[in-house]
This record gives C-alpha cells, structure tokens and sequence, in this order.
C-alpha cells in the first residue's frame, strides 16, 4: 500500500524517524507511481528556489537610516519604567520631598506607639510562678486565648497600657469576656 | 559608520550588526514572499529590526534572534494579511455601488509583471498554506520549529507544506507545465 502524499513530502524534508525513512525508501525502490510524485515534490522545491529573489539592499539602507535618527533622536530604546528619568519642577519637587519626610516620621511614630499598645497580663500562681503574656491590645480573643491556657492560676491582674486609647469598634470588648468565661474551666 | 553609531550600546560578540548584516536578507525574503509584494514586506522588516533593537538585551545567540525575529515577521505579517482582506472586502462593497470604479487597472498589470511566476503562484494560496511554506522553503526551519512559530501541532505543518505544495503543482501545470 502506498502511503500518503503528505508522508512522501515530509520524507523529502527528512521529518520522519528512522523506522519510517527505511520503509519509505524501501516502497520507492519497487514503487514507480510513488517516485513520479517524489520527483514532481522535489522539481517543485527546486523551481521554489531558482526564483529571482528580490534586492533587499535598498530598503536595507533605508532602515539603516532610520536607525540612525532613532539613535539621535535619542528615543530609540525604550528604559523599562523604573529606569526612566522624570523631571519635576523644583517647587513640586520640594513638596514632594517634605510630603515623603512627613510620610517617613509618621510611619516611625506609629511603630513606636505599637510598642505602647501592648497590654501585658500577669498571672499569680497559688505558688511563687509568674508568668507574663504580652500581646497587642488590639488582639484580645489571642490574650484570653492564652490565658486559658494557664488552669492553674487563681488571681489574674491585667496592666492596661500607659497611655489607653479606646475606640468603640463593633460589639463591646466586655461582654465577649463575659461570654468567653462561660467556656472557662475553673 | 551608521552602524557604528546605532550599535555603540551592543556588547560585541551579540552585536545589533552582526544580528542585522546576518538575517536581513532572510527576514526580507520571508517577508517579501509571504507578503508577495517589496513595499510591505520592507516595511514588516524593518519594523521587525526595530523591535529587535528597541529590547533591553540582545538575544544570546544568532539562531534565537533569527527564530524570535522570524516570529515578529510572521505576526506583522498576518496583521498585513488581515488589513488587505479588509481593504479587499471594502473595494467590492465600493464596487458593488459603482461598477465602474477600479481599482486594478494599471496598478495590477504593472504588479503582475514585476512579479515572477513562482510568487504569483505563492500569492494565490491562501494565508495558513501560504506561510507555511513559506518557512518551509524559505527560512530554513524544520516542522517542529513552524510549529512553535504558528502555534499549530507538527501534524498540521506537515499536512499543510504537503498542500500548499500540490496547489503550487497544480497552479504550474496549468500556467505552463514548469513541473516535470
């Protein structure tokens, strides 16, 4: 059986794997229809290529050229965003530069503060244990979390920060104590 | 000298140069012969280069600036493809409205004549044949590699080079028997 035209073309290009090559070339040998058809492909590709190629030095030039004002006019290539230079009047420069100043201090007072907004918790064992949980005051389920953890303790002081700042936020922080002591296992 | 100029920002072993003196001719063919006609193809080229030129870093090697240019060309190409189909369509709506407006009268005569045979017979098939082929014979690149560049499976390119192929046989023979 004879295969197909396009499995004849593809050998021509030497696209097939060894196996089928052998095989083709094998079918050739005995095959005159199969080898009028390889020679019609392979009278093809040559006419393809004996056809007058068209002269690319002119536009070759013309690109050098363009080429050349691109570079001059220094927009050639194009900087990735993060590298490109950009100007600014130097009065918006000025307010810029204060703007990210007063960006930078706040950012740093706020940082310090955290360290404020920490309510430290100190649990007095029935015996000379004491352990302390320090944690954001902004986080209270993770404190009472912690402290249920500690069975043991019988007296629980809780130091507020030094400088307490409430905002209501929500349902009131009391009554979730409340709520969570139902849990505990005294 | 120009080239001294635009490639002072190019390491030399992967010069812009050297990238350009080796695949233009190429890159030009390949363009001309998809295209069929010199003005678009030096145009698709160009823009080709230029975008080469406008990346940050060169390529690393020549044969990945030949595969990744031939790719940019392809796509330009089929963007011109697509805006000739346009402009075609739009002319027979404008001639169905005025009959005796046309387009082809010296233009197309004079076309055809500068033209050689084998790219009239080319510029009769049909895009998906036509730039096929076209990587096949004239870019040097194997199946797999036209595969990756169109973004169809080593299946397809080899049925459609076997295609593009016999329509280009068929065209000849009736044109003048130019094969066997």
């Amino acid at each position: 059986m004879c295969p197909e035209g396009e499995t004849l073309s593809a050998y021509l290009d030497d696209e097939l794997e060894f196996a089928w090559k052998e095989r083709i070339k094998a079918h050739l040998e005995s095959c005159p229809s199969c080898r009028r058809t390889c020679d019609e492909l392979t009278s093809l590709t040559g006419l393809l290529h004996e056809d007058r190629e068209p002269d690319y030095r002119a536009s070759l030039n013309r690109l050098e050229r363009k080429l050349a004002e691109l570079k001059l006019s220094g927009s050639s290539k194009k900087e990735p965003v993060w590298k490109r230079k950009v100007s600014l009047p130097l009065p918006v420069a000025g307010v810029a530069a204060i703007l990210m100043l007063l960006m930078g201090i706040s950012l740093v007072m706020l940082s310090l503060r955290s360290d404020v907004r920490k309510m430290s918790i100190r649990k007095v064992s029935a015996g000379t244990l004491e352990i302390q949980v320090v944690a954001p005051i902004e986080d209270l389920e993770l404190l009472l979390r912690a402290l249920d953890k500690q069975d043991f303790a019988r007296e629980i002081i809780i130091n507020l920060p030094v400088e307490p700042q409430f905002i209501m936020i929500g349902e009131p922080e009391i009554l979730r104590e409340t709520e969570f002591s139902r849990y505990r296992k005294w | 000298m120009l080239f001294s100029m635009v490639t002072a920002d190019w390491p030399d072993e992967h010069s812009f140069e050297n990238v350009y003196k080796s695949l233009y001719p190429l890159l030009f063919r390949v363009a001309y012969r998809i295209t069929g006609e010199i003005p678009p193809a030096e145009d698709i080229c160009n823009e080709a280069f230029i975008k080469y030129y406008e990346r940050e870093k060169p390529l690393p090697d020549l044969e990945q600036s030949k595969y990744w240019l031939i790719r940019v060309v392809k796509n330009i190409s089929l963007n011109y493809e697509k805006k000739k189909a346009r402009e075609k369509k739009a002319l027979r709506k404008l001639q169905m409205v005025y009959p005796e407006y046309s387009e082809s009268g010296e233009d197309e005569i004079l076309r055809q004549e500068t033209t050689g045979f084998v790219q009239q017979a080319l510029n009769k098939l049909p895009y998906k044949f036509r730039s096929v082929i076209v990587l096949k014979e004239y870019s040097g690149l194997n199946y797999k590699e036209i595969s990756k560049i169109l973004g169809i499976s080593e299946g397809n390119v080899k049925i459609r080079v076997f295609r593009a192929r016999q329509s280009l046989m068929k065209f000849f023979k009736e044109e003048g028997n130019h094969v066997p």
